[in-house]
């Protein structure tokens, strides 16, 4: 205003600034409203968009809260269960459909809330089982405002529910709670169902007579039932509580316990026996069966025992066992028995054959040669009959050894029938039809043959009085390797009852008393006979009329023989005298033996010395030299296993690899094994004729050909091996070698578990006797480390140090592993080198 | 700064030495936003410096002088565009105590890209009133002028002692007493 006032006062030259000024402001204005304007229009726009999003967040959260408050009521009211949700004012705040049916209300749960609990609460009341209690226990859990979850509430319809209270704090407020009341009636029947059935089973187990006793994990007793009250004379009071061990368990059984604990643990079951202790300290027999049982979480909680009175049954047991360890020893004092009377006999009858082969060799006139064949066909066959008769144990047990060779069949059922002729009372005609095809040898085991044809005709002839016994052989096949022959024995006598036809091949199972008596015999032959038939593939048939006769047939199937026969007498007196042997030690304790040994060896002119036992042999050992020893098993003093032994091991000894022949009684496979294992080079089974003597003879002086001429070249035995036992015990008799390890492989498994069971059973006396006796062993098969632990076993177990002992055996077991395998190694590299 | 400061300055300006200066400023100091302020706009911090040390020669008076004279005469303009912080019956020293607190929030909420400084209150009774300001701006003397504005418009008295805290003076505590 001061500017446009003063306006006519100015010179133009102000009054164009003046203009300049105003203009310049006017824009300045119009400008500053321009973004002024701009600005608001922009804030306001500014203004509306926020205005917009505040108002959709709004929309949003609604409808988020709502959506949550939906879905949590519709679980809730979906929910398997009965909830309610009361103010701590007992207002209802929340409710669900469930809960008003438990209840019994018929209104819909949202026109509940807001009414007050505390109000209906007698009225609801009376649905449950025990209404005053109820009532109780909720004004409790309201008054305590503690959870408790899990109750247990039934109602009087017969359903069960568990119930849950849950008080509700919002940052340390009480707001309320929560019933849920869940329906468990289906399981909670069939919990009940399940405890009845327990109860019902134990129950069960009571009538059986099985005393039921459940213990916690130390053995306290947790429950007793009648039964085992009775069983062991304690009163339900007196048991429950006390440690089951303590009170019922001998000593002797804490051990056994201790195993069954640690069985229970691992969650199995376990039978076991043991003995109790009853009140009245009498004790009883009892079989437990136990069982673990476990809580819910699976927590070993105890076990259940069955017991089971088994007294009576022990003491029948006990007697059992004394009964067969009676049966079996009188079995073993049997087999003693008929080992030694094997013996007895043989020797004598082993004599007179022996004999009568040195009386061919004197001159005879025709009658006496006759005379002396009879004598030597006798004693053949009671030699015949009597091991086979001693033999049928190792018939039974397959240990029967074949001795077979090339035999003409014919002529040996007509030397058997002629022995009958002999005795023939004239009114029997015993006879032989022979099929005049068979003009071949087969290998057999003559004496085999003879035993089965004697105990047929011999048979035949005890039951026939007047007509014939017919002895006849047919070929049935004929290859070129095998025949099959069939035999017949059939007789005119009194024949057979069809009832005693089922029975006659079971062992002494004789037509009847009345036979026994009249016709003696030890009712074993037909069984021999059958098994001895067996061996050549055979089955002997019967058939039989009574009063008419019996026949007894049966096939064989043979190995055809390449040579033919030589006729014996004839072959006497062109024997080809052993070269080489010159000088012979006999060691043989019999004087009839000898006198047969030494007149063989006077006829085919070979020298020598004589001992009456194993100690005599060493003696003449050490200060001669021989071609070979005869040697035989049992004698006083040293046997002649013993004597082997000590020859072979001697050191500084000429004779220490001499060729030893074993002279056993019996023809038993074990003694055969037994004299090879010892070191012996041959084996020859009383009574041997002068053929088999011979025959092992050239044996011996072939093999010595062969040592001198063969090969020079040496079998080299491992050196993890004792090579140079070996090397002196063998020499360079690989075979026998081979034989040793053969042997040792097959027989050692079975006594090293034997050592091993010893050692369990703390027996140490039959520790130290198996020790002693398979010491040997170790060293023939180049493991003498072996036999040295073995002679520290056998010392240890015999002072009865048993620490030591328990040491020792495990240790020799470790090494016997690696060593076994050593020994076998050896063996296939020594097959190999012999082939 | 927010624009009511400039278009409060150019006022000021202009009422006491006319238009004829508030144009010398503009054409002389040429702002980038050529001097054409609008209360609700914002504009550089820098631009205020500027105008105030070209106006502090052109009237023979300091820029703090010129900052404490503006700030008196802001305060009336605050006491009459924002009655609604004056609605309480308060006195000088809560309403200076309550600038941090209640005042100053208050603007940042309309304005949320104001400026404002810091105040610290470290006494407050009946007789004294302590106050540590600080800001980066270095506006301490603007502040004395508002404080001394407020004792007008309360219509009391009081001795204000400005102490800097800093070589800057972005720190500055004011102690405050009743009476002349
Ligand atoms: C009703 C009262 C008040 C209002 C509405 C107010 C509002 C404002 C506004 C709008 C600004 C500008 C901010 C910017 O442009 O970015 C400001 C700055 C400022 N105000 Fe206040 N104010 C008030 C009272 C006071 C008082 C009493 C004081 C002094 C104690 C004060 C001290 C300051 C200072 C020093 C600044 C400058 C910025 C700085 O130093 O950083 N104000 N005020």
């Amino acid at each position: 205003m001061k500017a446009v006032l003063e306006l006519d006062s100015l010179s133009t030259e102000e009054l164009k600034k003046q203009v300049e000024i105003l203009q310049r402001r006017v824009i300045r204005e119009r400008e500053a409203r321009y973004e002024a304007e701009s600005l608001l229009e922009k804030k306001s726009l500014e203004l509306y968009q926020s205005n917009r999003d505040l108002m959709r967040l709004n929309e949003t959260l609604e409808r988020r809260v709502s959506e949550r408050t939906n879905t949590l009521s519709a679980l809730i009211q979906n929910l398997h269960a009965g909830i309610l949700f009361e103010s701590k004012e007992r207002e209802v705040l929340l409710v669900n459909e469930q809960f008003c049916e438990i209840f019994k209300i018929p209104a819909a749960p949202e026109h509940l809330v807001g009414t007050n609990c505390d109000d209906n609460l007698s009225l609801v009341a009376n649905l449950f089982d025990e209404p005053k209690p109820f009532i109780e226990t909720v004004n409790q859990r309201i008054g305590d405002r503690e959870k408790v979850i899990g109750e247990i509430i039934k109602m009087k319809s017969g359903l069960v529910y568990e119930r849950d209270f849950l008080p509700i704090y919002m940052e340390e407020e009480y707001l309320g709670h929560l019933w849920k009341y869940r329906d468990i009636t289906a399981s909670f029947v069939t919990e009940q169902k399940i405890k009845a059935s327990e109860e019902k089973y134990r129950g069960i187990i009571e009538n059986m007579e099985l005393g039921l006793l459940e213990v916690d994990p130390n053995h306290n007793i947790i429950k007793a039932y009648d039964r085992f009250c009775d069983m062991t004379g304690y009163t339900r009071e007196e048991l429950e509580g006390q440690n089951a061990n303590d009170l019922l368990l001998p000593e002797m059984y804490q051990q056994e316990m201790i195993k069954q604990d640690a069985h229970r643990q691992e969650g199995k079951q376990g039978i076991y026996e043991v003995e109790l202790i009853r009140k009245n300290g009498d004790r009883i027999w009892v079989l437990i069966s136990g069982a673990p049982f476990f809580d819910e979480n699976d927590k070993l909680v105890g076990s259940i025992g069955i017991h089971y009175d088994i007294t009576h049954r022990k003491k029948l047991e006990d007697e059992l066992r004394s009964a067969r360890e009676m049966a079996e020893s009188a079995r073993a004092a049997e087999k003693d028995f008929l080992a030694n009377m094997s013996h007895e006999i043989r020797n004598p009858i082993n004599a007179i054959a022996g004999l009568t082969n040195l009386m061919y060799d004197t001159s005879l006139s025709s009658d006496q040669l006759d005379y002396l064949n009879n004598i030597k066909y006798s004693a053949d066959i009671l030699l015949g009959l009597i091991s086979d008769v001693l033999d049928i144990s190792k018939i039974e047990s397959g240990k029967m050894e074949l001795n077979e060779q090339s035999i003409d069949l014919l002529e040996n059922v007509r030397a058997v029938v002629q022995t009958y002729q002999f005795r023939s009372n004239k009114k029997v005609q015993y006879k032989v039809d022979l099929d005049p095809q068979i003009d071949f040898d087969v290998v057999a085991d003559p004496t085999i043959i003879n035993q089965i044809l004697l105990n047929l005709i011999g048979n035949a002839s005890k039951f026939t009085e007047v007509g014939e016994i017919i002895t006849s052989l047919r070929l049935l096949e004929n290859s070129a390797d095998e025949v099959k022959i069939s035999c017949c024995v059939a007789d005119t006598g009194i024949g057979l009852e069809e009832e005693q036809l089922k029975h006659i091949f079971e062992s002494f199972k004789q037509a009847d008393k009345q036979t026994k008596l009249k016709y003696g015999g030890t009712g074993l032959g037909l069984t021999i006979v059958q098994r001895l038939v067996g061996m050549y593939g055979g089955s002997v048939e019967v058939n039989s009329k009574l009063g008419e006769g019996s026949q007894f047939s049966f096939n064989m199937i043979f190995r055809k023989s390449k040579t033919r026969h030589q006729e014996e007498v004839e072959a006497k007196g062109k024997d080809i005298l052993p070269e080489g042997i010159n000088h012979v030690l006999i060691v043989e304790d019999n004087k009839m033996n000898q006198q047969y040994l030494i007149g063989l060896l006077n006829k085919w002119e070979i020298s020598y010395d004589l001992a009456n036992h194993g100690g005599e042999a060493l003696e003449l050992l050490k200060k001669h030299t021989y071609d070979l020893v005869l040697m035989d098993i049992r004698m006083p003093v040293m046997d002649g296993y013993e004597t082997t032994i000590r020859i072979r091991s001697a050191e500084h000894n000429p004779n220490r690899n001499i060729p030893i022949i074993a002279l056993t009684a019996s023809a038993l496979v074990d003694e055969k094994e037994k004299a090879i294992s010892a070191g012996m080079n041959h084996h020859l089974s009383k009574p041997f004729s002068p053929e088999q003597l011979l025959y092992i003879f050239d044996q011996l002086t072939e093999e010595d050909l062969m040592r001198d001429t063969g090969s020079t070249e040496k079998f080299v035995f491992s050196d993890q091996l004792d090579r140079a036992y070996l090397d002196s015990f063998y020499g360079e008799d690989y075979e026998r070698a081979q034989l040793m390890f053969q042997i040792f492989l097959s027989n050692i498994d079975a006594e090293v578990d034997q050592l091993n069971m010893h050692l369990n059973s703390e027996k140490w006396e039959e520790l130290a006797t198996l020790a002693h006796r398979i010491k040997p062993n170790f060293v023939m098969v180049g493991l003498s480390h072996l036999t040295d632990q073995m002679v520290e076993i056998e010392q240890a177990a015999k002072q009865l140090d048993t620490v030591k002992a328990q040491n020792l055996v495990p240790e020799f077991l470790v090494q016997f592993k690696t060593n076994r395998q050593l020994v076998e190694n050896e063996l296939d590299k020594l097959s190999n080198w012999i082939n | 700064m927010r624009g009511i400061v400039f278009t409060e300055l150019m006022e000021m300006v202009e009422q006491i030495y006319g238009y004829e200066l508030v144009d010398e400023l503009l054409q002389e100091v040429r702002p980038a936003s050529k001097g054409s302020y609008t209360s609700v706009g914002n504009y550089p911090h820098q631009e205020l410096v500027n105008l105030l040390i070209r106006l502090s020669g052109k009237v023979d008076k300091s820029v703090e002088e010129l900052m404490t004279i503006y700030g008196q005469h802001l305060f009336q303009v605050f006491a009459k565009g924002y009655p609604a912080f004056f609605e309480d019956d308060l006195d000088a020293f809560t309403f200076l105590a309550g600038i941090e607190n209640k005042i100053h929030p208050e603007v940042r909420k309309l304005y949320p890209d104001a400026e404002l400084p810091r105040f610290n209150i470290l006494n407050h009774d009946s007789k004294e009133l302590i106050m540590d300001y600080s800001s980066e701006r270095r506006m301490s003397s603007f502040a004395l002028g508002l404080i001394n504005g407020c004792f007008d418009h309360f219509n009391e008295r009081a001795t204000v002692k400005m102490d800097k805290l800093d070589e800057s003076g972005a720190r500055v505590r004011f102690t405050i007493n009743r009476g002349a």
